[in-house]
C-alpha cells in the first residue's frame, strides 16, 4: 500500500482494491491467488510456526525471553479471553478456537505493518528492478474479517441449540420478567405487542453483532493503514499544488506518520485481536449459558 | 481567486471530512470517560486492577468502533453519489 518511493499519482484508497484485478495466478471461480491470499498464508504460517519453534527449542523451568513471551500470550488467551467469556463446559471445545483467533488475527495485523515486497510493482534503482516495499494487512479486507465473524456467528447458534435445545435457545433470547403472552386464553394485547417488539429487537441485535464484529476489525486496520499512508505521503499528495512548499508539509507529516505507525503496530494490532477473540468467547459463552 | 475544478468532488470531500469528524466527537468523549472511570476505580480498589483493565479494553474497543461506522458510511456516501 505504502510505496517506499511515493509518486505524485498516489491514491491511498485504490491501493486497497487494485490488487484484486491483478492476481499473481489467475484461477477460475474467483479462486485467484492475489496479494491478500499471500498475506493470509504468511499470517497462518507465522501463527503456527513461531509458537511451534519456541516450544521445540525446549521449555525450561527458568524461562528465557521467548518462553516468557509465549507464556504471557497463552495466559492472556486463557484467563483474560476464554475464562472471562466461556463457561466451564465450553472451555474444552472453544478455548482452542478463541485462542487461535487471537494469535491468527494478531499475526495478520502485525505482518500488516512490516514492509514486504508483494506489491507486484517494481522500480528502477541503479538499473536494477527492485520490487516496491509496501504495508498491507490481510485483515484490512472485509472478506477476511467477515469470514472469521461468520465462523463465530454459526458457532454461537449451533452451540446454543446444542446445549439448550431449539425451543429453549430461542426462548432465552426473550428477557425474563416480561408479562406472559397467552394468545388463546385471553392474554392482554399490550403484552403481545411488547413481546413482538422485543423479539424483533433481539433478532436484529444478533445480526448487528455480525456487522459490528467484522467492521470493527476491518475498519480499524483499514483506517490505521490509510492514516499512516496519508501522513507519510502528504508531501507527495500536495506536491502538485504546492510545489516546493510541500517539503514543509512533509516535515510535519512524517514524524506524525512514524508516531501513528508505532501506535498501530504495537497497541492497536494486539488490541483488535484481543477484542475479536474476547467478544467471540462472550457470544459463544452467552449462547451456552443464556442466563449469564 | 476564481473557483476552478470539479465542485462536485470538492463538496463530497468536505462532507467526507465533516461526517468523520462529527462521528468522532461522541466516541472521543466516550473513550475519555472509560479511561477516566477505570483510573478512578483502580484508585479506589487497586486490587481489582487486572479485572478492570480487561473490561476497560473491551469497553474502549466497543466505543472506538463507532468512529469507524461514521467513517464507513462516509466512504459509502462518497463512493455512491
Amino acid at each position: 500500500m505504502l510505496s517506499l518511493l511515493a509518486t505524485s499519482d498516489f491514491n491511498p484508497v485504490s491501493e486497497f482494491t487494485d490488487f484484486i484485478n491483478h492476481p499473481y495466478v489467475d484461477l477460475p471461480l474467483g479462486l485467484d491467488i492475489n496479494k491478500g491470499v499471500v498475506y493470509l498464508w504468511l499470517s497462518a504460517a507465522t501463527a503456527i510456526l513461531v509458537p511451534l519453534l519456541i516450544i521445540r527449542r525446549g521449555l525450561k523451568a527458568k524461562p528465557g525471553r521467548w518462553q516468557t513471551f509465549l507464556e504471557m500470550v497463552y495466559d492472556t488467551a486463557y484467563t483474560q479471553i476464554a475464562k472471562a467469556g466461556l463457561p466451564e463446559e465450553g472451555m474444552r471445545i472453544w478455548f482452542p478456537y478463541v485462542g487461535t483467533c487471537f494469535i491468527f488475527i494478531w499475526a495478520m495485523n502485525v505482518i500488516g505493518f512490516i514492509p514486504l515486497p508483494f506489491s507486484g510493482e517494481s522500480v528502477q534503482l541503479l538499473g536494477v528492478d527492485v520490487p516496491k516495499l509496501q504495508i498491507y494487512a490481510a485483515s484490512a479486507n472485509l472478506s477476511v474479517a467477515l469470514t472469521l465473524t461468520l465462523v463465530t456467528f454459526v458457532a454461537t447458534h449451533v452451540e446454543g441449540i446444542r446445549y439448550n435445545g431449539v425451543v429453549g435457545y430461542f426462548k432465552s433470547w426473550i428477557p425474563a420478567g416480561l408479562p406472559p403472552v397467552r394468545p388463546l386464553r385471553g392474554g392482554s394485547v399490550g403484552a403481545a405487542i411488547l413481546f413482538g417488539l422485543i423479539a424483533v429487537v433481539e433478532v436484529l441485535s444478533q445480526f448487528v453483532r455480525l456487522v459490528s464484529l467484522s467492521f470493527r476489525l476491518f475498519f480499524n486496520m483499514l483506517a490505521g493503514h490509510l492514516v499512516i499512508a496519508v501522513f507519510l505521503g502528504v508531501g507527495a499528495l500536495m506536491a502538485a499544488s504546492l510545489g516546493n512548499a510541500a517539503f514543509a508539509v512533509h516535515i510535519i507529516g512524517f514524524p506524525m506518520g512514524v508516531a501513528l505507525y508505532l501506535l498501530e503496530a504495537t497497541l492497536i494490532a494486539a488490541l483488535q485481536a484481543y477484542i475479536f477473540a474476547a467478544l467471540s468467547a462472550i457470544y459463544i459463552g452467552g449462547a451456552i449459558h443464556p442466563e449469564h | 481567486m476564481a473557483v476552478q475544478g470539479d465542485v462536485n468532488t470538492a463538496a463530497k470531500t468536505i462532507v467526507l471530512g465533516l461526517a468523520t469528524g462529527f462521528g468522532a466527537i461522541g466516541p472521543g468523549i466516550g473513550v475519555g470517560i472509560i479511561f477516566g472511570k477505570t483510573i478512578e476505580a483502580v484508585g479506589r480498589q487497586p486490587e481489582l486492577r487486572g479485572q478492570l483493565t480487561g473490561m476497560m479494553w473491551l469497553g474502549f474497543a466497543l466505543t472506538e468502533a463507532i468512529v469507524f461506522y461514521a467513517l464507513g458510511m462516509a466512504f459509502v456516501a462518497y463512493a455512491i453519489t
